[in-house]
């Protein structure tokens, strides 16, 4: 499932994939499969995106369908 | 009836990572086992030429599945030939080193003058330098390739703002 919250997250901070990949310290392909949604990043991950895009881990990663 | 095997993802990471590290050994012993078999034992090349063509299918199958997967094999952006350059040095200079050590055990009460020792030596060196070269400029090129069109296809993802 596609991550359009992180990508419009991302594009709100006027950054590039590739921006947000050096701040995270991964590569470009990696932000890349995460917004696809192909790429399941670890929780460390999430936490290094979370603070580069100033977003908390519900408003980027949570799914409706977890909620109860 | 529900199957329920538990699929523990720290468990199998961990085995990943014990299977990586066991065939990293296996690659190490091997190329420990040749070279033991070649300069010490002397053994002719049919005895473990099955070795030979498991090292470099194991090792062209690592570089290739890299390539494909899109992981960078040379992974910095501006140091890429740089690495070229320093990779065939170091090829030419272990092959220089290697050839040099057999060479002067099999034909060294031939060498009357340490000229033509030293003459050995620059071929094996040059020798060795172009063929690491050559096949370090092909991983490049094939990497970069593969490297552009995954940036390509990341673009078009990127402008794709839906």
């Amino acid at each position: 499932m596609k991550n359009k919250r992180m990508k419009i997250a991302r594009i709100e901070c006027d950054l590039k994939q590739e921006d947000l990949a050096k701040a995270v310290a991964v590569t470009r392909q990696t932000i890349g499969l995460i917004e696809s949604g192909t790429y399941n990043p670890s929780l460390n991950l999430c936490i290094s995106i979370c603070e580069t895009l100033g977003k908390t881990l519900n408003e980027l990663f949570w799914e409706e369908k977890h909620e109860k | 009836m529900k199957n329920n095997l538990i699929q523990d993802e720290r468990a199998v990471a961990q085995k990943r990572k014990i299977g990586s590290e066991a065939c990293n050994l296996l690659l190490g012993g091997l190329v420990i086992s040749l070279l033991i078999k070649e300069y010490v034992f002397n053994v002719p090349f049919s005895q473990y030429a099955t070795e030979v063509l498991c090292l470099f299918g194991a090792s062209i199958y690592i570089v290739i599945r890299n390539i494909i997967t899109g992981n960078n094999v040379f992974e910095t952006k501006n140091n890429g030939k740089k690495s070229v350059v320093v990779s065939s040095l170091v090829g030419g200079l272990v092959t220089c080193v290697i050839g040099g050590i057999a060479n002067y055990a099999k034909y060294g009460e031939k060498y009357t003058d340490g000229k033509f020792f030293l003459i050995t030596l620059a071929i094996l060196f040059v020798c060795g330098t172009v063929i690491t070269f050559l096949i370090y400029s092909f991983i490049y090129k094939l990497n970069q390739k593969r490297q552009k069109k995954i940036a390509e296809e990341l673009d078009k993802e990127e402008s794709d703002i839906k």
